[in-house]
């Protein structure tokens, strides 16, 4: 358990927050409120991309074309993944990484506090630019996330606010990750160790170090599409010389380590809300950490697996199927250790916890569907079919998305200082985990069935399996009202106040702060002593 | 015991430490998108 002594909070001091509107949320270099600010734009883009999702839904409830055309329909498309992997998801965890890193090393703040103002204030301009090209002429993009050429060099003049708001994304990434990496490396309280750390902060150090060997690489990519399109270069133009193919390489050397991006820091939560939960430590600490280490290290060598059909050699093809499936490995150690961490544990079923088994469960689904897509010859039916899309909407949505939940619910009461409603939040978890499933599953047996990916229209004989997931979806969708009720509740309306240890079994700095924390936490560094013991590893010792 | 005290000189020093450390990591950045671009232009 740990202790903390000589660390006073009771002091004005630690609880000054700046007068006036523009002085606490627009000049803040708090990261508190940086991490409410990033949190709050995440829900924001949730719900904007979630909208766009239930266009999609609707015009795929019946077959025939109903709603849209099917040019918006691909807009919307485009714009729902771009605005859920770079608006939503990732933000989130920019989010969480800024409120609880600092507490959980001990650190006073993040270690460049101006430099994390500006990473966040980048994203609502380019978001606000991305959006902007709905309402142009030649329309939002519409070739998919992935911007292949040469369909998305056709989408017209408002191309260039695309490439420049993943320019703008791409910077507030990478110098959120330098700050990350920054703050870890240097800002450690003394007595925590590198493997002391608990292992949400070493998903997201390693998260970091992904996200600063990629993003240069998609803004790479994206600028060659820019001097492609209006500078007439051919980097990817096959008429000038050029080979649309490398696009998809450096895509997606950029865009299979995102996936990883995206799902690291759910592996860090978990692996936090178990053990709480469980009233055990983790199990196999140390092989959590080497885990997450080998999937970041994997997740660079496997990207060729998103293009099996575009006529690689058959060397390649294996190299890449087999580096893929190398990754269930790893992955495999850590649903081992969530499971053993649970195993003969006094567990109680709190919201957190119910999202967090419901990860393991439904993410493991996703992978096993992955490790299907990465049989190069089976691949050749599956690839560009709902298989697919079914495939990546487990792994993102009951997978990262379920763990944001988690987390929101695991560290709420920290930030707000009152509990949120337990009856509320379970009927969300249950709801979300029900309609979570109806939404997804069918769209395993439409791509089995082979139906395509990215289609407005489709043959009458998906219309059942259409249907249903449609349901899913609305219903899916309007559960995750509950959330922003539950969380407005909980700041505004919540008589039940917050103790510092939240929950009876969680372990770590942040739980020695009292709730909600202090706007200051850690100016002066907490004395960590020797029974600041947090996993299994070090109690065996 | 171990050692857990930190003092505000040393405080000062390590966030001296962190400001290396981010530019280190954004020339790494700036170098990785730097290579891919030169790849390209020679490649083509």
């Amino acid at each position: 358990m740990s202790s903390i002594a000589g660390t006073d909070f009771t002091g004005l001091h630690n609880d000054h927050k700046p007068k006036g509107f523009m002085n606490r949320w627009v000049f803040t270099t708090n990261h508190k409120d940086i991490g409410t600010l990033y949190l709050v734009f995440a829900l924001l883009m949730f719900f904007i991309g979630g909208a766009m999702a239930m266009v999609i839904r609707a015009e795929l409830f019946v077959p025939g074309l109903q709603l849209v055309e099917p040019d918006f329909f691909n807009q919307m498309t485009t714009m729902h993944a771009l605005i859920m992997v770079f608006g939503a998801i990732m933000p989130a965890w920019v989010g969480f990484a800024n409120w609880m890193i600092p507490m959980m090393i001990g650190a006073p703040d993040m270690a460049l506090p101006r430099m994390n103002n500006w990473s966040f204030w980048i994203l609502p301009f380019a978001f606000a630019m991305l959006l902007s090209t709905l309402f142009m002429d030649s329309g939002g993009p519409a070739s998919g996330w992935t911007l292949y050429p040469p369909l998305s060099l056709q989408t017209g003049d408002s191309f260039a606010f695309v490439v420049f708001s993943i320019h703008m994304m791409g910077i507030s990434s990478i110098m959120g990750s330098i700050n990350v990496i920054a703050t870890i490396i240097n800002m450690r309280a003394p007595g925590m160790t590198l493997l002391r750390m608990p292992l949400f902060v070493w998903t997201w150090l390693i998260t970091a170090f992904l996200l600063i060997a990629v993003m240069p690489v998609l803004a790479g990519a994206v600028t060659m599409l820019l001097t492609d399109y209006f500078f007439a270069t051919s980097f990817f133009n096959a008429a000038g010389g050029g080979d649309p193919v490398m696009f998809q390489h450096i895509f997606w050397f950029f865009g299979h380590p995102e996936v990883y991006i995206m799902i690291l820091p759910a592996f860090g939560v978990v692996s936090e809300i178990l053990p709480t939960f469980a009233r055990k430590p983790l199990f196999g600490y140390a092989a959590m950490v080497y885990a997450t280490a080998s999937i970041a290290f994997l997740s660079f060598i496997v990207w060729a697996h998103h293009m099996f059909t575009v006529g690689m050699p058959l060397e390649g093809e294996l190299f890449f199927m087999y580096a893929t499936m190398l990754i269930a490995v790893p992955t495999g150690v850590k649903v081992f250790n969530w499971v053993s961490t649970m195993w003969r544990g006094s567990m109680t079923f709190e919201t957190p916890m119910l999202f967090a088994i419901g990860f393991v469960v439904l993410f493991t689904i996703g992978g096993l569907s992955g490790l299907m897509l990465a049989i190069t010859a089976a691949d050749f039916q599956y690839h560009d079919t709902y298989f697919v899309v079914a495939h990546f909407h487990y792994v993102l949505v009951p997978g990262a998305v379920f763990a944001l939940m988690a987390g929101t619910y695991y560290w709420l009461p920290k930030w707000t200082g009152r509990m949120y409603s337990e009856k509320w939040g379970n009927l969300h978890f249950w709801l979300s985990a029900i309609f979570v499933n109806v939404l997804f599953f069918p769209q395993h047996y439409l791509g089995l069935a082979g139906m395509p990916r990215r289609i407005p229209d489709y043959s009458p004989q998906f219309a059942d399996f259409n249907m249903w997931s449609s349901l899913g979806g609305f219903l899916f969708g309007a559960t995750q009202l509950i959330f922003v009720g539950l969380i407005i509740h909980c700041i505004w309306g919540s008589k039940l106040k917050a103790k510092s240890r939240v929950w009876e079994g969680a372990i770590g700095l942040e739980w020695s702060v009292p709730s909600p924390a202090p706007y200051h936490t850690f100016d002066t560094p907490p004395d960590i002593d020797e029974s600041m013991v947090v996993h299994a590893d070090e109690i065996s010792h | 015991m171990m050692n857990t005290h930190m003092d505000s000189n040393e405080l000062k020093q390590r966030r001296a430490n962190a400001r290396r450390t981010a530019w280190k990591l954004a020339l790494v950045a700036l170098l990785i998108f730097g290579v891919f671009i030169l790849t390209g232009v020679i490649g083509r």
